[in-house]
C-alpha cells in the first residue's frame, strides 16, 4: 500500500485522519496504517538531520541564474525538461530525477547559444572583463580570468584548480581549433553549462571537529539562496560562506536578515507558491474555447499572476497571517481578469489594480481565485472531485488515494440527464456507490463549496437553471459556501502545519525525516504559531535553525529513507 | 591527446578494420565501429536498419468491438479499428492479453500502461525502463539521436518512454521545433556531395572532456541514489558526445532520404501550433509529427521512436463540448440497442484513424521495392482494456510492420488471459534484443508468440 | 471617476437568459423605481447587406481584372497588348497604366485622386426593394427599400443601391461584406471602443423613456479565442466630448428604438477620420446571451466614404475589385440629403449599418457623469 496513508498524527485532526483512513481501508483493500507513532523528540534534542539530496536546477533557477550573472537581455531559450512533482513539490521532484539524453542535447543547445551571446561583439566588452593580446590566437591570461569568475557563480562555489586548468586548456584548444579567442571562450563557457556541477545543486559534506558531519560553507550557501530568494547565492554570501560566517549563529543570522530584507525574498516566496500551488500545470491548461471564450494562455498566465501578486502583497507587504490567504478579500487585477470575474475596475490604467471584492460577491481568500478553480476543472466544465483533491494535497498535504480499479461508473449519467442537473446531483449518484463513496466523501463536499465558479472562474449563481447549493463541511466543520470554506480552511490546524512542512521539504529537496518532522511539530509549527503565522518569519526560523543544516552521511542514506515517510 | 588526434586514431582504427579503400566515406564506417553484435551494414548502405516505434493512446478500446472473431492469418477487422483495413496485411492484433496486479494496487491509467510498456507494475508506482529503451540500447546507438519522442498533445510530458525512474523521455510538442530538431541547420543531409566537418563540432566534442573529467570527483561524494542519477546523466551526455562524432564524419547516401516540408513555414500565425487536447488540433499534430518522423526515420537520423497521440487518460475533447473522451468513458451510459457508448466509441475510432496515418506515412516513403514501414516494427497499445471500469484485462495490443521480414504479419493472435508481457517480449526478441524472459510475479514469461517470429 | 449609476450589468450570465424577468427582479431588489443602465462595447460593426436575386438582375458588376482591361482598351491598347500587360494580374505592367488611367488636358492622372478624371463607366446599381434601413425623410419614393425585417416602407438607403451589386457587398448577415470586415477587423484593435450604454430603464420590454448614450471609450477592445470582443470588461470614456451621442428612445416589446439624431465619432484615422451621421436612427434588440444587436441609419456626406475606399488605390480595387471612380460616379448620383446651396447637389448620402455588442463596464470621467 502507499505509505503516504499512514497518517502522521499530528498531520491531521481526528477526523480527517479518520475520513482518509476509511477511504483507503474501506475501498482500497489495503492494509491501513493508522498507528500514531508518537517517539517524541524534545525540542532541545538533537535532530539527526538527513541525507543530501542533488537537486536538478529548475526552469526558473536556471533563468535567474543566467540573468543575474550576464544580464536579462540574454536569450535562454528552451524548452527544459518536465519537471516531476513528488510529494507535492517539484522541489522534490527536483531530487529524483536525472536528465535524458534529449535533456542533455536541449542544454547543451542553450548553453551554446547563452555562450555566443556572452562573447557576442555586442557584449563582449562588459561580460568578459578582458581583452585578448590577439583576437585570433588563444589567449590563457584573459581567459583563466572570465572561467575564474563566471564559474564560482555557475559551481555556486570557486572552480577548483584541476576544473578551471581544464576549462582553460578547452578555451585554448577551442580558439586554436575555430581560430578566434572568442570562439574558443565560447566553446568553453558552453562546457561549464552543460556540466552537471551547474545543473545539479550538489551539497558537499565536511566532518567538523566533533566528528559531526555537516554541510560545507558553500553548501549551506546554495540551501539558503535557493530557499529564499530561489536562486544561486550572490557574491556577499558566497563570500560569508568563504569565510566560515555561515557555520556561526551571529553569521548565518546576519546572513538570512539580509536575504530576507532583500527584494529577491519575492522571487523566492513566488517561486515556492507557484510550486505548492502546481502552477505549473498551467504551461498545459487548456479550456474550450467554444464554452469559455475569454480564456486563453495569456488569461491564465494573468490568472497565476493575480495569486502570486495577492501572496506577495499579503505575506510580504501587509506581512500578514498566512491563514487570513483563505479570507481575504484583497488582490490585484487586470481588464481582462475582471472581465473573467465580471466585475468592473474603477481605474483601468495599464496593468496590475488593487482591488477588492465586495463582501457579497462571493470572492474571498485564495481558493476563490480563478488560478485556484480553473486549475482545478476540466476544460469544458467544473470539477469538485478535482478542486477538493488539490485542497486536500496542496493545502493540507493529505494524500487522497488514486480510484480503485474495475469501478462500476454507470451509476453516472451523463450531463444530459435531466434527472440530474448540477454536478451535485451527479457526484451524489456517484457517490452512493460504496466502493467511491470513501474518498468522494472527503473530497466532493469542499469542492461542490467552489460550484459557483465556473471552469475558468467567473461566478455563477445557478446551473443547468438550477440554483447552485455550495454548502459543505470540512472535517467536520460545516460552511454554506465558498467564503466559509475559506473561513473553515483558515482555522484548520492542517493549513498551518501543511505550510511549514512544505517549505522545509522544499528548502531540502526532500521529505522531511522521521525527527526532522517530529522537529517540524514540535517546534518550528510552535513558533510560526507564536510569530502570528508570519512566512518570513517561518523562512528566518528555519534558515537560521541547526536542524535545516543537518545531515547524515550519504551512502547510510539510502533512498528508501526519505521515501519511506 | 587533442580531438583531432583522437579522430584520427579512430580514422586509423577504422582503416584497419576495412582495409583502407573506403575509409573516408564515411559513417557506415562508423557504424561498424561501433557495432558490436555482428550485424554490421555494408559501407554502401544498401542494407537498411530496421527501426522500432511505440504509439500510445489513452482509454483502450470498447471490448467485442476491435478483437477478431477469426484467429490466425486473414482475421476479420472490428468497427474501432476498421480505419486500420487498408494495412491489414502489415497488422498484428493480439487479443486478450492482460496485466496482472499481483495484489498491488491499481492506479488507473497508469497500471495498464506500465505493464504493456515496461513489463511491470512496480507496487510504489516507480516507472521502470520502457521497451523502447531496451530496444534501443541495441540498435538506437548509432544515429544522431537515440530515439524520438513526440507528443501530439503539445505536452512534453506526455511520453511512454523511460529509460529509468529518473529519466523520462521527454516528448517534442511542438512539430516546428520538432522539424528544427532534426531537420535545422544540424542536419547533415547523407546524400549531399560535399562535406565539410565543423570546427565547432571537434572544438565542442573536445570540450567535452572537461566535464567529463569532473565524474569521478563527483562520484565520490554522492549517495547511491545520486550516484545512478549522475550516472545516467553522463550516459545522456555520451550521447551528446556521439552525436558530435557523427556530425564529423560524413554520413552515408541513404537513398529514400529527403527532407519534408517545414512546419514551421506554413503554420498559421507566428508558426504557433497546436498544443491541448482539442481532438482537431491532435489529429493535425500527428499528422505532421507522423510525416517528419517518418522523414527522419528514413534518413536514419534515430531507429527508435514515440508517439504519443493522447495524455494517459485521454483527455482528449471536441471543442464546444463540456466532455473529454475520458469522461465520457465512464460517465456515457451504454446504449442499450447499440451495445456500447457512442459518444465515447467516437474518440477510439477517431484515434484508430490515427494510428492508421502514422501508418500511412510510414508506408509512403519507398525504399526500393519495399516501404519504410517494411523495415519498421511499430507497437501500438493504451493503458487497459474497457476504460469505463478501468479495467486492465483485455488491453489492445497491436504492431505494424514487418521489421525487415523478423515477424511475421497479418495475424491475430488470441490469447486468454495470457500475460502482457508476452507481447513485449516477443517485439524485444524481433528487435535483437537477447532477452529470453520479461516481467516480475505473475507476469514474467519466457514464451514470447514464436508462431510469429521470422 | 465614478461609474454610470448602477453598473453595466448586474446578472451573472445565466439569469440574463431572461433579461425582462432580471430587470424586476433587480427593482425589487434595490429601491424600488430605481432604474437601471446597461454597458456594451461594440463587437462587429459593418454594412446592413442583404444579397437576393431580385437585387441585382443584371448579375454582379465586373471584377477588376476585366474592368482593367476594359479601361486599357478605352485608352487605346490592342487586344494583344493589353493581355501582355495583363498576364501577370494582379501585378505586373498594366499597374501604372490603371492607376493613372485618368486623363486631365490629355494628361494620364492618377484616377483615385481624381475620379472625375475618366468618364463614368456605370455600375449595375441595386434595383429590387430588399434593403435595410429607416425610413429617414419621412416620404416613400420610388428608391426607397422596403426593410425585410421589419417590412416597413420609405427605406432610405442609397448606399446599399450603389455598392449592392459588387460581389464585395454582394453578401447576406450573418457573413460579412469584405471590405467593411477587413476595415471593422483593423480598426477595433487598435481604435478606442465603441460603446453604448442604455439608461433610465425601468422595464427591459417596454418602457418608453430610455436614453442611449454612444461613446468612444480610451480603452481598446480585446479579443477572446473566438476573435470576437471579450465581454464583461471595463472601459473608460473619452472624455472629450468628440464622440458622444445622447438620445432620447423608447423601448416596445423588447426592440428599442431611438429618435432621430445626429451623432459624430471620432473614428480610424486610417480607415475614415469620422463617422457622422446625420438625422440617424437606431434600433436594436437584446439577445438571450446578453448581447444586442443593432441597426444605425443616416446620412452620412458621400465623399469621405469614396475617399475611406480610394486611399488604398490600385490595392483596394483589386483585392475588393471594386471600380472606384464608377463607385465615385455611383455614390455622387445616389447622395440623397443636404444639397448643397451652390450647385445643388446633394452631399450626403442614405446608409445603414448594423453591429452587435456585449456587455462591458463603461467608467465615466467625473466632470462628465456629475452633469
Amino acid at each position: 500500500m502507499r505509505n503516504v496513508f499512514k497518517k502522521k498524527a499530528w498531520l491531521g485532526a481526528a477526523a480527517v485522519a479518520l475520513a482518509l483512513a476509511a477511504c483507503s481501508q474501506a475501498d482500497m483493500g489495503t492494509k491501513t496504517a493508522t498507528t500514531t507513532s508518537k517517539e517524541a523528540v524534545a525540542s532541545n534534542t538533537v535532530v539527526a538531520g538527513g541525507p543530501v539530496v542533488m537537486r536538478r536546477l529548475t526552469q526558473k533557477q536556471y533563468e535567474q541564474t543566467i540573468a543575474d550573472l550576464f544580464g536579462k537581455d540574454i536569450i535562454v531559450g528552451g524548452p527544459f525538461e518536465p519537471d516531476q512533482r513528488e510529494a507535492g513539490l517539484l522541489a522534490v521532484g527536483a531530487g529524483q530525477v536525472s536528465v535524458a539524453a534529449s535533456g542533455v542535447e536541449q542544454y547543451n543547445k542553450m548553453g551554446r547559444n547563452i555562450a555566443a551571446q556572452v562573447v557576442d561583439e555586442k557584449n563582449r566588452t562588459v561580460l568578459i572583463g578582458c581583452t585578448p593580446a590577439n583576437a585570433k590566437q588563444p589567449d590563457d591570461a584573459c581567459a583563466k580570468q572570465f572561467l575564474a569568475r563566471v564559474g564560482k557563480f555557475l559551481y555556486r562555489r570557486p572552480l577548483t584548480d584541476s576544473e578551471l586548468n581544464s576549462r582553460v586548456a578547452a578555451a585554448h584548444e577551442a580558439a586554436k581549433l575555430r581560430g578566434n579567442f572568442y570562439l574558443g571562450l565560447e566553446t568553453s563557457l558552453a562546457t561549464l553549462l552543460v556540466s552537471p556541477q551547474f545543473l545539479f545543486v550538489q551539497e558537499a559534506t565536511v566532518t567538523d571537529k566533533k566528528g559531526n558531519i555537516r554541510l560545507d560553507g558553500y553548501s549551506k550557501a546554495s540551501r539558503l539562496s535557493f530557499l529564499l530568494w530561489n536562486n544561486a547565492p550572490d557574491d556577499e554570501l558566497l563570500a560569508a560562506a568563504a569565510k566560515g560566517d555561515l557555520d556561526t549563529p551571529k553569521g548565518l543570522a546576519k546572513q538570512v536578515d539580509r536575504m530576507i530584507a532583500s527584494p529577491r525574498l519575492e522571487d523566492g516566496l513566488r517561486a515556492f507558491f507557484t510550486d505548492m500551488l502546481e502552477f505549473d500545470r498551467y504551461e498545459t491548461l487548456s479550456k474550450d474555447s467554444t464554452l469559455y471564450p475569454k480564456f486563453n494562455f495569456k488569461v491564465g498566465e494573468e490568472e497565476k499572476e493575480q495569486t502570486l501578486r495577492t501572496i506577495v502583497d499579503h505575506l510580504i507587504t501587509r506581512n500578514g497571517d498566512y491563514r487570513d490567504l483563505f479570507t481575504t478579500r484583497h488582490t490585484y487585477l487586470t481588464r481582462t481578469l475582471a472581465a473573467i470575474y465580471e466585475v468592473p475596475l474603477k481605474s483601468v490604467n495599464a496593468g496590475w489594480q488593487p482591488y477588492e471584492f465586495a463582501p457579497d460577491s462571493g470572492h474571498a481568500g485564495i481558493l476563490t481565485h480563478a488560478s485556484f478553480v480553473s486549475l482545478h476543472s476540466h476544460p469544458g466544465r467544473t470539477s469538485p472531485t478535482l478542486r477538493g483533491k488539490a485542497l486536500r494535497e496542496a493545502l493540507l498535504c493529505q494524500r487522497v488515494p488514486d480510484p480503485p480499479g474495475n469501478v462500476n461508473f454507470a451509476i453516472v449519467q451523463d450531463t444530459n440527464n435531466p434527472n440530474f442537473k448540477t454536478v451535485r446531483q451527479r457526484l451524489t449518484a456517484h457517490a452512493t456507490e460504496a466502493m467511491c463513496t470513501g474518498c468522494h466523501k472527503i473530497m466532493d463536499p469542499m469542492g461542490l463549496a467552489l460550484e459557483n465558479f465556473d471552469t475558468v472562474g467567473g461566478y455563477r449563481k445557478d446551473e443547468n437553471g438550477t440554483k447552485i447549493d455550495a454548502s459543505g463541511e470540512l472535517d467536520g466543520v460545516k460552511f454554506n459556501d465558498a467564503a466559509g470554506l475559506g473561513q473553515v480552511l483558515r482555522n484548520n490546524a492542517n493549513a498551518t502545519s501543511c505550510v511549514v512542512n512544505r517549505i522545509y521539504s522544499y528548502g531540502l529537496g526532500r521529505k522531511p525525516t522521521k525527527s526532522e518532522t517530529e522537529w517540524l511539530k514540535t517546534v518550528a509549527l510552535k513558533n510560526f504559531e507564536a510569530d502570528g503565522y508570519k512566512i518570513p518569519m517561518l523562512l528566518k526560523r528555519i534558515a537560521t535553525s541547526d536542524t535545516f543544516f543537518r545531515v547524515i552521511p550519504a551512502d547510510t542514506a539510502a533512498p528508501k529513507v526519505a521515501a519511506a515517510q | 591527446m587533442s580531438a583531432s588526434e583522437r579522430i584520427a586514431t579512430r580514422r586509423r582504427v577504422l582503416k584497419g578494420m576495412m582495409g583502407g579503400a573506403a575509409v573516408t566515406v564515411g559513417l557506415p564506417l562508423l557504424d561498424c565501429f561501433l557495432n558490436t553484435n555482428g550485424t554490421a551494414m555494408a559501407a554502401t548502405g544498401a542494407s537498411v536498419p530496421n527501426v522500432f516505434g511505440t504509439w500510445f493512446w489513452g482509454c483502450g478500446l470498447t471490448p467485442g468491438r476491435w478483437e477478431p472473431s477469426k484467429v490466425g492469418a486473414n482475421f476479420d477487422i472490428k468497427p474501432e479499428i476498421a480505419p486500420l483495413e487498408p494495412y491489414k496485411k502489415h497488422l498484428n492484433v493480439y487479443s486478450g492479453m492482460k496485466a496482472y496486479l499481483d495484489g498491488k494496487p491499481p492506479r488507473p491509467h497508469s497500471s495498464g500502461r506500465q505493464a504493456a510498456f515496461s513489463g511491470d507494475v512496480p507496487a510504489d508506482g516507480k516507472e521502470l525502463a520502457s521497451i523502447d529503451s531496451l530496444i534501443s540500447d541495441v540498435i538506437g546507438g548509432r544515429t544522431r539521436f537515440r530515439s524520438l519522442e513526440v507528443a501530439c498533445t503539445g505536452n512534453p510530458r506526455d511520453t511512454v518512454s523511460r529509460r529509468s525512474a529518473t529519466v523520462a523521455n521527454s516528448s517534442e510538442g511542438s512539430a516546428a521545433r520538432f522539424y528544427a530538431r532534426v531537420f535545422g541547420p544540424e542536419f547533415k543531409d547523407p546524400n549531399s556531395a560535399d562535406f565539410k566537418p565543423d570546427p565547432r563540432a571537434l572544438a565542442e566534442k573536445s570540450a567535452l572532456t572537461a566535464v567529463k573529467e569532473e565524474r569521478i570527483a563527483l562520484m565520490n561524494q554522492l549517495g547511491a541514489s545520486d550516484k545512478q542519477r549522475l550516472d545516467e546523466y553522463f550516459t545522456s551526455l555520451r550521447e551528446l558526445e556521439k552525436r558530435l562524432e557523427l556530425e564529423l564524419v560524413k554520413p552515408a547516401p541513404v537513398a529514400a532520404c529527403s527532407t519534408p516540408k517545414d512546419p514551421g513555414k506554413t503554420a498559421g500565425e507566428n508558426g504557433k501550433y497546436y498544443s491541448g487536447v482539442d481532438i482537431d488540433g491532435v489529429i493535425e499534430n500527428n499528422k505532421l509529427f507522423s510525416q517528419i518522423m517518418a522523414y527522419a526515420l528514413a534518413c536514419d537520423q534515430t531507429r527508435v521512436f514515440n508517439i504519443s497521440f493522447s495524455d494517459a487518460q485521454s483527455s482528449l475533447r471536441k471543442a464546444g463540448d463540456t466532455t473529454t473522451h475520458h469522461i465520457l468513458t465512464h460517465e456515457e451510459a451504454i446504449d442499450e440497442k447499440l451495445g456500447y457508448q457512442p459518444r465515447a466509441t467516437w474518440f477510439t475510432t477517431v484515434i484508430m484513424a490515427g494510428l492508421a496515418e502514422t501508418v500511412k506515412h510510414l508506408a509512403s516513403i519507398r525504399e526500393g521495392d519495399k516501404t519504410l514501414l517494411d523495415r519498421t516494427l511499430l507497437f501500438a497499445s493504451s493503458d487497459g482494456g474497457f476504460a469505463k471500469i478501468h479495467s486492465t484485462e483485455n488491453i489492445p495490443m497491436f504492431t505494424v510492420g514487418g521489421a525487415g521480414g523478423r515477424i511475421k504479419t497479418g495475424m491475430h493472435i488470441q490469447a486468454k488471459g495470457d500475460a502482457v508481457t508476452r507481447v513485449g517480449l516477443t517485439l524485444q526478441q524481433v528487435m535483437g534484443v537477447s532477452a529470453s524472459s520479461w516481467g516480475t510475479m505473475s507476469m514474467q514469461t519466457s514464451k514470447p508468440f514464436s508462431e510469429i517470429i521470422a | 471617476m465614478v461609474f454610470n449609476r448602477v453598473f453595466g450589468r448586474m446578472f451573472s450570465r445565466a439569469s440574463a437568459l431572461s433579461v425582462a424577468g432580471a430587470a424586476v427582479a433587480l427593482m425589487s431588489a434595490q429601491n424600488a423605481g430605481a432604474s437601471e443602465t446597461r454597458g456594451y462595447a461594440v463587437n462587429w460593426f459593418t454594412v446592413a447587406t442583404i444579397a437576393t436575386p431580385k437585387n441585382c438582375p443584371k448579375g454582379l458588376n465586373p471584377l477588376s481584372d476585366d474592368y482593367y482591361k476594359r479601361e486599357l482598351k478605352r485608352l487605346g491598347y490592342k487586344d494583344a497588348e493589353v493581355e501582355k500587360l495583363m498576364k501577370d494580374f494582379p501585378s505586373g505592367e498594366y499597374v501604372p497604366l490603371v492607376t493613372m488611367r485618368g486623363r486631365v488636358d490629355g494628361k494620364p492622372t492618377n484616377v483615385f485622386a481624381n475620379p472625375w478624371s475618366q468618364p463614368d463607366p456605370g455600375l449595375f446599381l441595386v434595383e429590387g426593394k430588399d434593403g435595410y434601413g429607416f425610413n429617414l425623410d419621412g416620404k416613400t419614393g420610388p428608391n426607397d427599400f422596403v426593410d425585410p425585417e421589419t417590412k416597413e416602407t420609405g427605406i432610405d438607403n442609397g448606399f446599399w443601391r450603389a455598392v449592392g451589386c459588387t460581389h464585395n457587398y454582394h453578401i447576406s448577415a450573418p457573413e460579412y461584406a469584405n471590405y467593411p470586415y477587413a476595415q471593422w477587423d483593423g480598426t477595433r484593435d487598435t481604435s478606442g471602443a465603441w460603446l453604448l450604454e442604455i439608461g433610465g430603464v425601468d422595464n427591459w420590454t417596454n418602457d418608453d423613456d430610455v436614453t442611449v448614450t454612444i461613446d468612444k471609450a480610451i480603452d481598446v477592445i480585446q479579443r477572446d479565442a473566438n476573435g470576437n470582443t471579450v465581454r464583461d470588461m471595463t472601459f473608460r470614456v473619452d472624455p472629450s466630448s468628440r464622440s458622444k451621442t445622447v438620445v432620447k428612445a423608447k423601448i416596445k416589446n423588447g426592440e428599442l428604438r431611438t429618435d432621430a439624431f445626429n451623432m459624430q465619432f471620432v473614428a480610424d484615422p486610417g480607415v475614415m477620420p469620422e463617422f457622422k451621421l446625420k438625422n440617424a436612427k437606431m434600433r436594436l434588440t437584446f439577445k438571450q446571451d446578453g448581447s444586442l444587436f443593432a441597426y444605425l441609419g443616416g446620412y452620412h456626406e458621400w465623399l469621405p466614404i469614396y475617399w475611406s475606399m480610394a486611399q488604398g488605390g490600385w490595392t483596394f480595387e483589386h483585392s475588393t475589385g471594386i471600380d472606384l471612380p464608377a463607385q465615385y460616379y455611383a455614390l455622387k448620383k445616389l447622395a440623397d440629403f443636404d444639397p448643397d446651396p451652390k450647385t445643388g447637389e446633394n452631399r450626403a448620402i442614405s446608409g445603414t449599418w448594423s453591429f452587435d455588442a456585449v456587455p462591458a463596464y463603461i467608467v465615466h470621467p467625473e466632470t462628465v457623469a456629475q452633469k
